[in-house]
């Protein structure tokens, strides 16, 4: 306990909320510049279990933002590379790892045996995917995402709030909006970003402040601006899971 | 009246900040129609408005003092 001394003595935290996070399981899908930062605090916090999913081998131009890797990890699978790296920093962690991508075949079966999931994607359509499992699970989402400069973060799904597709509720075309890999990105960016993530799973396990339901964070490193949206459920969301309920 | 653009829509429209000067319309259709005329580049990409910090549909009523940002969706993780 003495590794989490500096936040058990936080009274929003205590002895309480350490048992809690010991108690708690998240979901990291993507383990690259999001779920970087996310694992290592999570991991570091002490939640007691995390999944991660990626199917993905770390690649020499990964390094400059997903700080997880060395360059001795080139070419391996990244599932494997991060558990190593944090079970290092916290064996106490159960750590499991799931080398596949995400996927409508495995998505469902993956998430059941977490509480809370986050969104370290790269690509438009699977937030739509994790989103859609996440409704129909029951599951909140903490959402991330980033473009050049620029990041965006929410939690979707939370308590009856919205969702991901209230925010942007049709799915466009894969090839309209372009990944890291194509736009390039600020190696910090997914910095700032992953640990606002790791921060709303925090609060959603301890229950203090105020979870990002119905807010869109909105961040400009270039400006060090930042806006709350609010974002209103659309009847859309009704619907669908309706739907994934009567399937 | 000035709009914030953010991302893709800030990089094809060359600022991150418009102005629509002549904007004569009352709702924030008109006032994407408005945008997309002076901006043809803009047509075509998804993106949600914000009127005063928080979504809204396109039958919302504008006022001239209204903070009108265009978000799109970033797919980078």
């Amino acid at each position: 306990m003495e590794q989490y001394s500096r936040q058990i003595i936080l009274p929003e935290i205590g002895l309480i909320g350490q048992e809690k996070l010991a108690a708690a399981k998240v979901l990291v899908v993507g383990a690259g510049g999001l779920g970087s930062p996310v694992l290592q605090y999570l991991v570091a916090a002490g939640v007691g279990k995390i999944g991660i999913v990626d199917g993905d081998v770390v690649a020499v131009s990964n390094l400059h933002r997903q700080v997880l890797y060395t360059p001795t990890d080139v070419g391996k699978p990244k599932v494997l590379c991060a558990q190593n790296q944090l079970q290092k920093h916290n064996p106490e962690v159960l750590i499991d790892v799931y080398n596949v991508f995400i996927s409508a075949k495995n998505a469902a079966e993956i998430i059941a045996n977490y509480h809370i999931v986050v969104d370290g994607t790269d690509q438009i359509a699977v937030r739509y995917l994790l989103n859609d499992a996440c409704v129909n699970l029951g599951k909140p989402l903490v959402y991330g995402a980033i473009h050049k400069f620029q990041g965006q973060v929410s939690v979707f799904n939370f308590l009856g709030g919205p969702t991901y597709r209230d925010l942007f509720p049709d799915e466009p075309a894969e090839d309209s909006i372009p990944s890291c890999a194509e736009n390039g990105v600020l190696g910090i960016l997914p910095g700032f970003v992953g640990v606002a993530q790791a921060n709303e799973v925090l609060k959603i396990i301890l229950n203090f402040g105020n979870v990002l339901s119905g807010k869109l964070w909105v961040f400009d490193a270039k400006t060090m601006c930042s806006e709350l949206i609010e974002i209103v459920s659309q009847s859309y969301t009704e619907k669908n899971t309706e739907i994934h309920r009567e399937n | 009246m000035k709009i914030n653009l953010y991302g893709m829509l800030a990089e094809a429209a060359g600022t991150a900040q418009i102005e629509i000067d002549d904007f004569n319309g009352e709702t924030l259709g008109d006032l994407r129609n408005a945008v997309e005329s002076k901006f043809p580049q803009l047509k075509n990409k998804m993106y949600k408005i914000a009127q005063n910090r928080k979504l809204v549909n396109e039958n919302e009523k504008l006022t001239e003092h209204d903070e009108i940002a265009f978000l799109p969706p970033f797919a980078g993780g």
